[in-house]
């Protein structure tokens, strides 16, 4: 038996290839897009995970650190050392800075830790060069993709910082790149003003110098303790505010981006039903083209199911060659993108299935417009 | 009672449109033709040929009428015949004008395509391609595209293609319109011998006087109404 399909491909087969590609870039930005959302979702979480924390205590009626401001007093972790269930308490602080290189200028969120506490704030994991921060002053780590090398020299504030480390895949929840310095370098480069500044401040009766205010104290419990209770107890006895990480993890996903998360994925929707309606477009034209060939093969004596199978199997390696093309695509380009594009097979699966599903409803038009079509068209009668 | 024929039409109508725009085409026709016949259907432009021709090949619904293929009752005032293309894959070959080529097919499969829809083997298949590109002396061809061959050569092929499901009629419509006076008449040669050597039988559309010669009987279309000649001198 001749399979019609395949010939009709081998006969055009740069015009097949080229509408393959041309349906699989298509494909590929949808791919990219389900990527940036999937990358936006993704780095929310990292920073949270990366910190090796399960509870977060905060200043009272706010949803800080991230969703909302916050600053509570350092020596506050003392006191939560001490509360029971607690194995360690640290400060921590995040602010954001615009930095700028020899590569461009670019927007990093700076978190400022204690290098001697007991709670590990940089994934070692993620530690690609070098080392963690050992002293109290001038040293600092940077992600990979702000392109400072090892021993590199940034000047933050009015002080110059030693690059001691080099990590990779390490975001804030909005996706910036992270430094990360030592607490005390970390609250000078916050609170530390210019003279000017310091000589306003006295006129107007404002105290200058070291606040010592943090954004959380971050803390880990002991074994055998639910963090959950943990977190109650210590609201009641200090008046601040107490997430648990998986607490803070959903606050960062509902209220940080859930906006902007909600606008990719309605965007991502529409360019899903656009490629589709291309794609049947595509579909039911190259059917229209071979109407002469169909009809002098129901002239002849054709069955409709040879030829509509014919077509069937054409809309299947259209959407598995699209499908394969858009995919390398979206893998080559991903890369080039500033934030995270995050593919996970299971999105392409997802979509591969929805367009093979939808490409087979498409070539169903060409089908009915088949059984329709007259033979005696073949010679114009 | 058809067993001698191939073709039975009894007084076969076809009208067109309706209540003031009905136009009659074809009024009260009725001839049979035998098998092996090579038969002209010959009239002037817009008479009703292919009509006529599109209605023996069960493609076109008469208005009302019987028409007969070989014994079996195709129309009686209504379609008898349960798949049409069936019946088309299996008795009747088509050639027009032009060749009508599958163009994304090899001449090979171009032939071979019926037969193998009609699920013969491909053992009983290609003895009988290989005979008839043999017969039409296009063996080398086999493994050609229609657009690497000319028009007189795809117009051969054409002819192999209505061949290989080894059809009781060969309806074909105007198969030598496209070609110089020379293929043409190689071609109705061609089709004279299929008939003789294959008891095929052939109605051949044509508008050149210098074929009818070659055929066993004229039907003509004068006013709606189908004559058959077998004094061909009388036509000419």
């Amino acid at each position: 038996m001749i399979n019609l399909a395949l010939k009709d491909i081998k006969y055009s087969l740069n015009k097949f290839i080229v509408t393959a590609i041309s349906v699989g870039v298509l494909l590929g930005i949808v791919i990219i897009m389900i990527g940036v959302y999937r990358g936006m979702v993704f780095d929310a979480k990292v920073l949270v995970s990366d910190i090796k924390a399960n509870i977060w205590v905060v200043q009272q009626d706010t949803l800080g650190p991230f969703a909302q401001t916050s600053k509570i007093h350092e020596d506050l972790k003392e006191q939560i050392g001490y509360q029971e269930g607690i194995e360690s308490a640290d400060a921590i602080t995040f602010q954001t800075f615009q930095l700028e290189n020899r590569y461009g200028d670019f927007k990093v969120m700076l978190v400022g830790y204690d290098p001697f506490g007991k709670i590990e704030v940089i994934n070692r994991a993620k530690l690609i060069e070098g080392r963690v921060i050992q002293k109290q002053h001038y040293e600092i780590v940077v992600s990979k993709k702000t392109n400072y090398k090892l021993g590199e020299r940034i000047k933050l504030g009015r002080d110059y910082f030693k690059v001691v480390g080099i990590t990779d895949n390490t975001v804030s929840n909005g996706g910036d790149y992270l430094i990360f310095t030592s607490l005390k370098d970390a609250e000078i480069l916050q609170f530390t003003y210019t003279n000017e500044r310091i000589r306003s401040d006295s006129k107007r009766g404002i105290k200058g110098g070291n606040p010592h205010l943090v954004n959380a104290i971050i803390a880990t419990t002991k074994s055998g303790y639910d963090p959950e209770k943990v977190a109650r107890a210590i609201e009641k006895t200090t008046h601040k505010k107490v997430f648990t990480t998986e607490e803070e993890t959903t606050l960062l996903l509902q209220k940080v981006i859930k906006k902007s998360s909600k606008q990719l994925g309605t965007f991502t929707v529409i360019l899903i039903i656009v490629s589709i309606v291309i794609i049947a477009l595509i579909i039911y034209t190259m059917t229209l083209e071979k109407m002469k060939e169909i009809s002098i093969m129901k002239l002849i004596g054709i069955p409709n199911f040879t030829i509509s199978k014919m077509i069937i199997q054409e809309t299947m390696a259209l959407s598995i060659l699209s499908f394969m093309a858009g995919n390398i695509f979206a893998y080559f380009i991903s890369d080039r993108f500033p934030k995270r594009i995050l593919l996970l097979p299971e999105d392409a699966f997802t979509l591969s299935f929805i367009i093979v599903v939808f490409s087979i409803f498409a070539s169903l038009f060409g089908i009915y417009k088949v059984i329709k079509t007259d033979p005696a068209q073949a010679i114009g009668g | 009672m058809y067993k001698e024929n191939a073709i039975t039409i009894e007084n076969l109508v076809k009208k067109f449109g309706k209540d003031d725009n009905e136009l009659t085409v074809i009024d009260g026709a009725t001839f049979s033709l035998k098998k092996g016949e090579f038969v002209a259907l010959v009239a002037p432009s817009g008479a009703g040929k292919t009509t006529l021709l599109m209605m023996l090949g069960c493609v076109l619904e008469p208005t009302s009428g019987k028409i007969v293929i070989g014994e079996e009752i195709a129309y009686d005032d209504k379609w008898l015949i349960k798949d049409d293309r069936e019946l088309r894959r299996k008795k009747i070959g088509f050639i027009f004008q032009a060749h009508y080529l599958i163009p994304f097919l090899n001449i090979e499969e171009n032939i071979t395509l019926l037969p193998y829809q009609n699920g013969e083997s491909k053992k009983v298949v290609q003895p009988r391609v290989k005979e008839i590109m043999d017969y039409l002396d296009m063996s080398e061809k086999m493994g050609s595209m229609p657009s690497e061959l000319s028009g007189g050569q795809n117009q051969r092929i054409a002819i192999a293609r209505a061949l290989a499901n080894e059809p009781d009629i060969i309806l074909a419509d105007e198969p030598t319109a496209a070609l110089d006076k020379e293929r043409a008449l190689s071609v109705v040669k061609m089709l004279k011998r299929i008939t003789r050597e294959r008891g095929v039988t052939i109605i051949m559309v044509t508008h050149d006087d210098r074929l009818l010669p070659f055929c066993d009987k004229v039907l003509t279309i004068k006013d709606k109404k189908i004559d058959v000649k077998e004094n061909i001198d009388e036509i000419i």
